[in-house]
């Protein structure tokens, strides 16, 4: 693997949280570190894990392969490995391998002298995963809740989950993330786009530059958030994208077990309805 | 110190923005009624592992002071003779010990007029025989449902019910239906106007349309068609498709269950994904459709002004008003054990088919009755 003539410069030593020099080194492009290889242990224990239900499951048809969690009646106990136990392990892992992956991003940006920002963001996507896997199930007493590892199983519970409420549209934390979630993509959309129309002028014309994509925006809708502000809006919808999607499924089951429709009572319990004089059925 | 004009703005649209939020995650917090993960919240597997066909109850659901069962009484002793050698005019129970019929009398008080005592239907002038008061002539009808409900209603099987499954000590159950105006002018465009009760209902249960309830537990338009065409084979136009998640919508939450309870929502309309709680749930249907058209519509002449409904229609039950937000009404307690009284002639009313709304749109009559293949798994009509 080479490396770019530049690149030797920004290899420095150090900003590693555990293990010291033990792992401070490069394998090729990627940077080891102590979370480097706890990230490698637990990703590949819980694939060969995932590897081995298979192999004692009922088939090899990748649509169709499931690692369920355990039964309710498991409660938040052990499971016996071919009846959730495996399940449960590879649970531990994937959280093992996405909490390294953090910190190791942590001990990057520590060298490079950054601020954290790519760690906080991936860590709404592990506090949205742990939410589903781990927190949940606590919450309502077994991890039979979590969803399955298996692609058309995780998408049938997926569906269950979601008419577990009657209709999922009417929770009110999974409005605000699937505002956020578009609200994000049209942000990710509209900042590409300017970049590459303001470097993509027409034959003859300049390259033109922050002023330009500045006043694009303040001709179509009287103001520009700015180069940096775009990121920090972006980076705020995109993580409460992943934080209203926790929140939203935490409050599914453990803090109301009713349909989300009928979560309402209280909207036509307002009091200044009474004071409105509005006729009805009376 | 910067002068004023030079301080960010910035501090100043935060501040109010952070209180904005503060205050609507209190309000959120502290209004709305939400259950608790320590209450606990218990669950139950309707499918297998991993799936989430799961069914939850909070201390909200499982304590509503509605569901109480109420002590169990001592049934009177036999006299050897029958109602009709005792009392005049007894038209349903005359072949009743009159020790059963006395007792049975005493329970009917219990169940739908504690507070007002026997003169609610018999009146305070001592003659029990007259049919003067219309409470009187309602009951009469309501006890030969029940009758023909314990002896001919697959749906309640062997656990029974009384007229305290739907009463619970109220004259008039708490969860009924009426039919609903239509709103003027009529919905739709952004002048049309909300139907009445969306202005005055004060829960979701009775905010929701009428048509669901009109369409599925009056008439007897088929529920189907409502899943993708790719699933079930069937296509459906959208307001139906909307009348029916509402139906199904609201027979969940008068149950206290939810989708899962029946289906594997992968694929609704699929019987052999279904669990067989949907068998029962689908004669349910029909024993609620019985009991609209064969008991309470006929009854619509008797009843004084009040007790009607905006179009003058009866009030009409649907899941909620047996089940009261329990997937068993009362939790299967056997309620009409002991009253030899509450159990009719078998084969009184067979399960109802010839339906209303068969009578008017019969090319739309696509529902049969599921037959029951070998594995005990109910599959689709053919």
């Amino acid at each position: 693997m080479s490396m770019l003539s530049f690149e030797r410069k920004y290899r420095v030593a150090g900003g590693t949280l555990i293990g010291g020099e033990m792992f401070d080194f490069w394998i090729g492009p990627f940077f080891v570190g102590f979370f480097g290889v706890t990230t490698a242990i637990f990703a590949t224990l819980g694939t060969a894990l995932i590897v081995y239900g298979a192999a004692i499951g009922p088939t090899w048809n990748i649509w169709q392969i499931d690692i369920a969690p355990p039964a309710i009646e498991y409660g938040l106990g052990l499971a016996p490995l071919r009846e959730g136990g495996l399940w449960q392990i590879i649970t531990v892992c994937a959280a093992g391998a996405f909490i390294s992956w953090a910190l190791r991003q942590v001990e990057i940006s520590r060298k490079l002298g950054m601020g954290f920002h790519i760690p906080i963001a991936f860590s709404f996507a592990i506090f949205a995963y742990l939410s589903l896997e781990v927190f949940r199930p606590i919450m309502l007493g077994a991890w039979g809740h979590g969803f399955p590892y298996g692609i058309f199983a995780h998408l049938d519970w997926v569906s269950n989950v979601g008419y577990q409420g009657l209709h999922f549209h009417y929770n009110p934390a999974h409005m605000l993330a699937v505002t956020c979630f578009f609200g994000t993509t049209l942000m990710l959309a509209m900042h590409g786009g300017v970049i590459l129309s303001a470097v993509n002028p027409p034959k003859g014309e300049p390259v033109k530059h922050g002023q330009h994509e500045n006043q694009y925006f303040r001709d179509t809708i009287a103001y520009s958030i700015g180069p940096l502000g775009i990121h920090r809006l972006g980076w705020f919808a995109a993580i409460n994208a992943g934080f209203w999607s926790a929140i939203c499924i935490l409050i599914s089951g453990p803090f109301w077990v009713g349909g989300w429709p009928y979560f309402y009572d209280w909207y036509l319990q307002l009091p200044f309805w009474n004071d409105m004089g509005l006729g009805g059925l009376g | 110190m910067k002068p004023i004009s030079q301080r960010p703005r910035s501090s100043l649209v935060g501040i109010f923005l952070l209180a904005a939020a503060a205050g609507t995650l209190l309000f959120f917090l502290l209004v709305p009624t939400w259950d608790h993960p320590w209450d606990p919240i218990e669950s139950r597997d309707w499918g297998w592992r991993g799936i989430a066909m799961n069914t939850f109850t909070s201390a909200r659901t499982r304590n509503d002071p509605i569901n109480i069962v109420p002590a169990a009484t001592t049934p009177f002793p036999d006299t050897g003779m029958s109602a009709s050698e005792v009392y005049e005019n007894v038209k349903v129970l005359g072949d009743l010990d009159s020790g059963q019929f006395d007792y049975l009398m005493q329970s009917m008080t219990e169940w739908v007029a504690p507070d007002q005592g026997c003169g609610y239907c018999h009146g305070d002038g001592g003659n029990f025989a007259s049919d003067d008061l219309y409470t009187k002539k309602v009951a009469r009808r309501m006890l030969e449902m029940v009758r023909d409900i314990n002896a001919n209603a697959r749906h309640v099987g062997q656990t029974g019910v009384t007229c305290y499954t739907c009463h619970r000590g109220n004259n008039v159950p708490q969860k009924t239906w009426y039919e609903g105006a239509e709103p003027k002018p009529p919905m739709g465009g952004i002048v049309g106007k909300p139907p009445p009760w969306n202005r005055t209902a004060k829960n979701m249960r009775d905010f929701f349309p009428r048509a669901p309830f009109e369409n599925y537990l009056l008439d007897d338009k088929p529920i189907s068609g409502a899943q993708a065409r790719t699933v079930s084979g069937e296509t459906t136009d959208l307001a139906d498709l909307e009348n029916i998640y509402i139906l199904m919508m609201q027979m969940s939450e008068g149950m206290g269950v939810n989708c899962n309870f029946c289906h594997n929502t992968r694929a609704f309309a699929d019987w052999s994904q279904s669990t067989p709680k949907r068998i029962n749930a689908w004669y349910g249907i029909r024993m609620v459709r019985g009991i609209n058209n064969d008991y309470l519509t006929g009854l619509q002449g008797l009843f004084p002004p009040h007790r009607l409904g905006p179009l003058g229609d009866v009030a009409k039950v649907d899941c909620a008003t047996c089940h009261n937000g329990m997937s068993r009404p009362l939790g299967g307690a056997p309620m009409a054990a002991g009253y030899e009284g509450l159990l009719g002639p078998k084969g009184d009313r067979p399960i109802r088919r010839a339906t209303a709304f068969e009578t008017r749109k019969a090319h739309q009559a696509a529902i049969t009755e599921p037959g029951v293949d070998e594995r005990g798994v109910v599959q689709a009509g053919e």
